[in-house]
């Protein structure tokens, strides 16, 4: 915790982003130029903020760090609080690289760049406002707000049919979220009633465990907004509509963050809030994860669009880090956790690579491509090593997730385990396919023999995006050790209340039916 | 000895009697002072307003019953009144460009705005039912005559005369409900009625005239199923008088409703928490999915007004301190975002409102982004996005339900405001995302950018810090019977 009284760091870092909004709405929208490198810029230096953070990480505690807390709307008990541990801490750096690589991939945007720059940093604030925020209220407002910057960003500079895709990506989210609220709202007033303190505090409401009855029903509720976002089969049909029609770096930020929020959302919130209920409902999870996983890859595998093929990955993989926190195990949970980090950076780069291939040939098809590896050969080596990342071969970091999160899986439920392996042949099946068509054999379509190379900014990022994929390949355990204790908080906070939820609720109470048990409240409320 | 009567009892009105000289003067004022000078009655009016506000601020903590015990002084009548006087400036603010453009610059618009505030401050200050319907007819004519004011155009007599018609009605189920009281308790002073309902059972006119009297209310707050006028009247309305008419009246009679049921007939709760829950529903459910419908803007924003009723019934519902104060707050939260929005409405459908469509604003961002920006903050608002008033204001009312039991109704308001996000979402759509169809020429009055500025402040003000005034309005129904 040092430093966190003297300079606050994560309140820095959350709305930093915010100064460059500042700075372009007093820049003349015809200055493109300026304005990107203002926007660039920023997050460059939102990145460097963030840095401190991993460095000054103190290992071996599950404790959050960096804290921040000051009363906000002291009549509702609500509190600006922030902090990061190990569960968050790399959503928060994946936010930070991802924003300022998706910047720099924005270079070709032409139509309204004030506008897109000043959403982009918006969406940025939200993000990290998200993963911070350790009070329901103020992580509500992020997740909410959130869906603004990134509803303009589909809908303003997305594809031909950008409108359908934006709304329908705002009101699955928002129908999501509501009966969210209404869970939070409950839990706000259970722990008024059981401690006559008003507090929105994660903290304090997580040590006051929801009656037996209406646990469930909270649960689900939160894991409706979640799945959602997640997105879990069947609630994933926003995502291929969304992603496709989104901008290139929307779609990045889509897959690379957006998402990774459900199951953050899972692992932050949902199962520790409600232990026995997920316990209850793991059966469940699990085989909504291995259908995500199976069907997403089977989906993907019969694309004819690129970026279409990529989104439905994100529908198995994402199936895959589920997988592994309903599990349960250190190791399977641990191998999620990364899982999300790889599958943004993986997912990220093929969403950029995707996009470059479209700024010079204004297609994505399948079959307008082929033997390009001849033409852009700069172009096809990156675009291999992100394929070989996405589908976990051993010495890239896709591998290190997708094995711990399987290993684990298999020691807790082993034929989910067995059947969750799959990925690893239909990764490879739909994705070296995909490079096959798109690379190799001939050149077909006359067009793809002029094709130019990567320009010096698209090297870049693409380098950018190696380094991590190579590191935590080769040497995961500076990462693994900053998780591990999160984690190993997570995993007895579930099991241990879990095992205490049983023994303690009464039987009686146990059996009385929801609306038994609401009749009973508002009794109890009625009450002068 | 009778001085010192005089200045106890005149007091608590001295704001009322400070826009009741002003409104004169600017009536007197026009009948004798030079020609062209009408928008300066409006900055008059403001001063008024001004001075009125302080004067009632100033009162702030103070408690006192005059005039026979049918005047109360606490805090809701005055955190109402300064919501009036809000309201009424900023309808004010936007109206010198309109009155221009629509040839009908005249002073008595102003005075009748001050007029109808005059009317506002007596509902909410009334202990008397009596009182509260001289007050409800003293703001109603004076909205017969707004309803109308641009007497060149159709629709607006259309919709003066609707409103005349409807609003005739809705006073004659309050008397008649008022009748049935009266027959039963003897008496019309809250605190009476409180006395005889805590005492007796409650016969079977009482209630009936419990429920017209609800029923006047709901006709007036525009709830389902008693919302039919609210269409046509805000759509055909000037849009700055709609936007007026939309909001003080709501907040009044919502003031009234909550100081009738939570202090006259509280303990027969169970009944009317019934009957409003079944119209906040019916509101909500009516209001969103007409408004899905809607090409219209004012239209749409008439059917979202009554879903929004039904979002503040909620409140109601809850029949505790902490559901009066968050209706409070969903009003004022509703009036700025509504005001906003009916505001823009007033400058983009120019002259004889020939551009109210919602298909006229496509690409309005691209032509005049910060009026755009200013529209979608309203609409953000009105969809309840975090971080502006319109969800804090949802957030507490839902609160206050879920705190009361009333888990069921929450559960149908939120995913009433689900839906509803798509019909606000379209509107923004048709500014952002869509390629601009013709010029926008049209100019904008500069006291209507100073009131778009406040509302903007406003709304993200209570969305973001609202704890100062959500301890107003908290403070504010101390006296609630639970």
């Amino acid at each position: 915790m040092m430093g966190g009284v003297a300079y606050p760091m994560l309140t820095v870092v959350t709305f930093f982003p915010l100064i460059g909004v500042l700075v372009l709405l007093f820049i003349d929208k015809e200055s493109k130029n300026l304005i990107r490198w203002v926007a660039f810029i920023t997050t460059v230096i939102e990145f460097i903020l963030s840095m401190p953070l991993y460095f000054r990480f103190h290992l071996g505690t599950y404790h959050y760090q960096f804290v921040e807390r000051i009363p906000w709307i002291k009549i509702l008990g609500a509190s600006y609080h922030l902090g990061v541990d190990g569960i968050s801490l790399f959503l928060v750096l994946l936010t930070t690289f991802l924003t300022m690589l998706s910047i720099l991939a924005s270079w070709s945007i032409e139509k309204h760049v004030k506008e897109y720059m000043i959403s982009f940093l918006l969406l940025e604030t939200t993000m990290i406002g998200v993963f911070c925020a350790l009070d329901m209220l103020l992580f509500y407002l992020f997740w909410e707000a959130m869906l603004v910057p990134m509803y303009l960003l589909i809908g303003v500079w997305g594809g031909p049919r950008r409108v359908y895709a934006a709304i329908k990506f705002f009101l699955y989210t928002m129908a999501g979220s509501v009966l969210m609220l209404v869970s939070i709202i409950f839990l706000y007033y259970h722990h008024y009633k059981v401690t006559g303190e008003l507090s929105f505090s994660l903290i304090k409401l997580l040590a006051t465990p929801v009656p037996a009855v209406v646990a469930p029903w909270l649960f689900l509720a939160f894991a409706l907004a979640f799945a959602i976002k997640v997105p879990m089969f069947p609630f994933h049909t926003w995502l291929p509509d969304a992603h496709v029609e989104a901008p290139t770096a929307g779609s990045v930020i889509l897959a690379g963050v957006l998402l990774k929020m459900g199951t953050y959302g899972f692992i932050r919130f949902c199962m520790p809030f409600f232990p026995h209920a997920s316990l209850r409902f793991t059966g469940l999870f699990l085989v909504l994860a291995v259908i995500s996983i199976i069907y997403g890859a089977l989906v993907a595998l019969v694309q004819d669009d690129m970026k279409k093929l990529v989104a439905y990955t994100s529908v198995s993989h994402l199936g895959l880090v589920m997988l592994g926190m309903f599990a349960l195990t250190l190791q399977s949970v641990t191998g999620g956790l990364l899982q999300m980090v790889n599958h943004g950076i993986s997912t990220g780069a093929l969403f950029l690579l995707v996009g470059m291939a479209y700024d010079r040939r204004h297609t994505r098809l399948i079959k307008d491509y082929g033997g390009i590896a001849r033409v852009m050969p700069i172009y096809s080596a990156f675009f291999l090593i992100a394929t070989l990342s996405s589908i976990g071969l051993p010495g890239l970091n896709g591998f290190v997730g997708e094995f711990l999160a399987l290993v684990g899986t298999f020691k807790s439920h082993p034929v989910f385990g067995a059947l969750g392996a799959t990925t690893s042949v239909l990764s490879a099946c739909y994705m070296l396919w995909l490079v096959k068509r798109v690379f190799y054999h001939e050149i077909t379509v006359t067009e793809n023999l002029s094709l130019k190379d990567l320009g010096f900014r698209e090297v870049v990022i693409c380098l950018m995006f190696s380094i991590p994929m190579f590191w935590i390949g080769i040497y995961p355990k500076p990462v693994l050790k900053r998780m591990e204790p999160s984690v190993a908080h997570f995993i007895a906070q579930v099991k241990g209340e879990a095992a205490m939820a049983i023994e303690h609720s009464p039987q009686a109470k146990e059996k009385m039916s929801l609306a038994a048990y609401l009749v009973e409240e508002r009794k109890v409320e009625v009450r002068p | 000895m009778s001085v010192q009567m005089l200045s106890v009892s005149i007091r608590p009105l001295l704001p009322v009697i400070v826009l009741l000289v002003t409104g004169m003067m600017v009536l007197f004022m026009d009948a004798f002072g030079a020609e062209g000078r009408e928008s300066h009655y409006g900055y008059l009016g403001l001063a008024g307003l001004a001075i009125a506000g302080w004067l009632a601020f100033k009162m702030w903590g103070t408690h006192s019953l005059s005039f026979a015990h049918t005047l109360i002084t606490d805090k809701l009548s005055i955190i109402t009144s300064l919501i009036y006087f809000l309201i009424a400036g900023l309808t004010i603010l936007f109206s010198p460009g309109y009155l221009r453009q629509e040839e009908r610059n005249l002073a008595e618009y102003y005075a009748l705005i001050l007029f109808a505030v005059v009317g506002l401050v007596f509902m909410t200050s009334a202990q008397h039912l009596v009182l509260f319907f001289v007050g409800l007819e003293v703001l109603s004519i004076s909205l017969y005559a707004l309803a109308g004011f641009v007497r060149q155009r159709d629709l607006c007599n259309e919709a003066a005369l609707k409103y005349l018609f409807l609003g005739g009605f809705a006073s004659a189920i309050l008397l008649m409900g008022m009748a049935f009281i009266y027959s039963v308790t003897g008496s019309l002073y809250f605190q009476d009625v409180a006395r005889y309902v805590i005492h007796s059972h409650p016969s079977v006119a009482l209630l009936l005239g419990i429920v017209l009297v609800l029923v006047g209310f709901f006709f007036k707050v525009s709830a389902a199923p008693f919302h039919a006028w609210a269409p046509d009247v805000y759509g055909g309305a000037p849009a700055p008088v709609a936007g007026f008419m939309a909001t003080a009246a709501k907040v009044a009679v919502f003031g009234v409703m909550l100081r009738f049921l939570g202090m006259a007939v509280y303990p027969l709760k169970v009944h009317w928490i019934a009957v409003v829950t079944v119209v906040s529903v019916a509101s909500m459910v009516i209001g969103n999915f007409a408004a899905l419908r809607q090409d219209n803007i004012k239209r749409l924003l008439a059917y979202s007004s009554i879903a929004h009723a039904g979002y503040a019934l909620v409140g109601v519902a809850a029949a505790s301190r902490q559901g009066g104060a968050a209706v409070l707050f969903y009003m004022l939260a509703y009036s700025l975002m509504n005001l906003g929005a009916f505001g823009v409405v007033s400058l983009v459908g120019r002259k004889g409102e020939r551009y109210v469509k919602i298909s006229d604003y496509a690409g309005l961002a691209a032509k005049h982004p910060v009026l755009a920006a200013a529209m979608a903050i309203c609409f953000f608002s009105l969809a309840g996005v975090p971080g502006t008033a319109g969800f804090m204001g949802k957030f507490y009312v839902f609160a206050s339900g879920v705190r009361a039991g009333q888990i069921p109704l929450v559960v149908i308001a939120v995913l009433n405001s689900a839906v509803a996000a798509y019909y606000y979402l379209r509107v923004v759509y048709m500014m952002y995302m869509e390629e601009p169809k013709e010029e926008y020429v049209f100019t904008i009055h500069p006291a209507a950018v100073i009131a778009l500025v406040i509302i903007v402040i406003g709304i993200f003000q209570l969305g973001l810090i609202p704890g100062g005034v959500l301890s107003a309005s908290y403070s504010s129904f101390a006296w609630f019977m639970s």
